[in-house]
Parts: structure tokens; C-alpha cells; sequence
């Protein structure tokens, strides 16, 4: 199962890894990203941050997205991380099962505006969250699962 | 209840506190650090912490620098009691690893393999080292 949906740009990082797969009892990360898996420094620090006991599979959208549908991660406890919200919104409407997204952390950029201490959103973001909310998708900001939850629908 | 002591010369203990208080928010009243001080006697805190061991049901697991040292070897005198534990060279997988399973108490069983976890958080990274093969479902 799903145990959370992921938005980070830094994709998965020590603290951020431990903490989550800790607590949501997960066994398996799937990072779902098209520029990783043609970048073999990336994938090596990537693997350095996979906590001890779980999985680390890194695949291209399209074949997460094929993977998730197609059962094969259903027997794992699955944490998936994306990059950005457009890649979010790729994976969610490719898998309707995904029904909460986790907002970790994107880049501050000169086309984005900042609606919390780590999250900085384009207008596109922004219109594909509410798309995806108005789908019935929980969209939530927290950087670390002991921090407090904060809907997104109150800041953008 | 996991009574949990990082104990070391100096501020290592307290250092390490911090740091897993980045890593799984603050961990609570029973994660504990204590640090030997120039001119400090390590045999006071062990007559402290002896005192509340003896009176106490709850696991006491404690972590230290380095065995050898007079902070582990003043606080060896604890494992007489059944419920102390005492590790050495204590690193910050060790510290995370007490923490998560100590939420419903670590059973002696266990002990060998948090050793294990800790040691495996001891890596290497060069130039030279080919990337690993890629894991699937």
C-alpha cells in the first residue's frame, strides 16, 4: 500500500528518509523521477540516504506509474517521493489511488511565490493543486511527520 | 518505559542529543544526556543514576563514549542490575536505532543486532567505488 506521497526537491535526503520510513513502517521508496535514472552520481547518493531494511527503486514517471497500476508494489509498504508538484500531479492522475499528497519542499525560483518556510509555488503549481483537492486529494505541507499538518488549501 | 542515558566526556553525549532531536523531533523526558567535565568524578553520576536504577522498574539502556574510558568504566558498575544495559562507542545509528525499539522496551534478544545496526552505519563512499545495481520491485 501507499503509505505517502511525497513532494521534496532535494527527492529523499538522511533525515527526511529516516524519519518518514520510521513512520509510516515503510519497507520500500520509490523515487519516481525522468532525470535520475539516466544520472548514476545522483542514484549513488540517492542509495546512501535508503535507511537500512528498505527497498530503494528508482523509476522513470511513466514506469511508476505502470508499476503502482500494476499491483507489483501492493505487498510493500510504499513511501513515494516526486521532485515537484508537476511531477505529482503526472503520477496522481496516472494512479487514482494516491489520495493525499505530502508537500516536502520545492526551490524558491523568480516565477515563484513562497507559501511556507520550505514550499515555493508557480501559478501552474498552484492551479494543479486545486485541481487535484478538488479531485478529493488531501494536499498537505510538512517537512517532518511530527510537524504540525497544514492543509494547503488555506495558503494558496 | 525505556530510560535511555547518553553518557560521554564532554559535550559528544549532549551533541548527539541534539542531533537525533533534528533527525526524530524531541524524543521526550526519558532520553537523557550526560557529559564529564574536566574535574568532574564520573562516580558521582553513577552513584546518582545507581540510586535511581535500584528504584526503578523501567530498562535502563545506557550509551557511552568509548569503552575503556572513565565514563563507561564508572558507569560498568550498573550491569550487576538486571534491568541496565550499557553500549560503547556509541554512534548517531546506535542512538536511533535504542530510540525506535525502545517504544515497547528491547528485549536482550535484541541487543546483538542493535550492535549489528550500529556498525552497519559505518561506510565507506570513493571515486573508486562502482555504483551499486539497481533494485526493482
Amino acid at each position: 500500500m501507499i503509505t505517502l506521497t511525497r513532494v521534496d526537491h532535494r527527492l529523499l535526503h538522511g533525515q527526511i528518509a529516516f524519519s518518514w520510513t520510521t513512520d509510516r513502517n515503510a519497507n520500500c521508496i520509490l523515487i519516481a523521477n525522468d532525470a535520475v535514472i539516466k544520472d548514476d552520481l545522483r542514484k549513488t547518493s540517492l542509495k546512501l540516504a535508503k535507511p537500512a531494511g528498505c527497498k530503494l527503486v528508482i523509476k522513470s514517471l511513466d514506469d511508476s506509474i505502470k508499476a503502482i497500476n500494476s499491483g507489483v508494489t501492493d505487498k510493500y509498504r510504499l513511501l513515494i517521493v516526486v521532485e515537484s508538484i508537476a511531477d505529482a500531479k503526472k503520477l496522481i492522475d496516472g494512479c487514482s489511488c494516491v489520495k493525499s499528497l505530502n508537500l516536502g519542499g520545492t526551490k524558491a525560483a523568480s516565477n515563484t511565490r513562497q507559501i511556507s518556510k520550505a514550499m515555493n509555488i508557480t501559478d501552474q503549481d498552484a492551479a494543479d493543486l486545486k485541481e487535484l483537492m478538488n479531485r478529493g486529494v488531501e494536499v498537505e505541507i510538512r517537512m517532518l511527520p511530527q510537524d504540525k499538518k497544514i492543509d494547503a488549501a488555506s495558503l494558496i | 518505559m525505556t530510560e535511555i542515558i547518553l553518557a560521554s566526556h564532554g559535550s559528544l553525549s549532549k551533541g548527539l542529543l541534539n542531533t537525533l532531536s533534528m533527525i526524530v523531533g524531541n524524543p521526550g523526558d526519558h532520553v537523557r544526556a550526560y557529559s564529564l567535565n574536566p574535574g568532574e568524578n564520573p562516580r558521582d553520576f553513577l552513584n546518582e543514576l545507581e540510586l535511581e536504577v535500584t528504584r526503578s522498574e523501567n530498562q535502563y539502556i545506557i550509551m557511552t563514549d568509548i569503552q575503556g574510558g572513565s565514563v563507561h568504566t564508572a558507569l560498568s558498575e550498573l550491569i550487576q542490575y538486571p534491568n541496565v544495559a550499557l553500549f560503547s562507542g556509541m554512534n548517531l545509528p546506535m542512538a536511533l536505532e535504542v530510540l525506535t525499539r525502545s517504544q515497547n522496551g528491547i528485549d536482550e534478544s535484541e541487543f546483538e543486532s542493535l550492535i549489528d545496526s550500529s556498525r552497519m552505519g559505518i561506510g565507506l563512499l570513493h571515486h573508486t567505488l562502482t555504483a551499486s545495481a539497481d533494485e526493482e520491485f
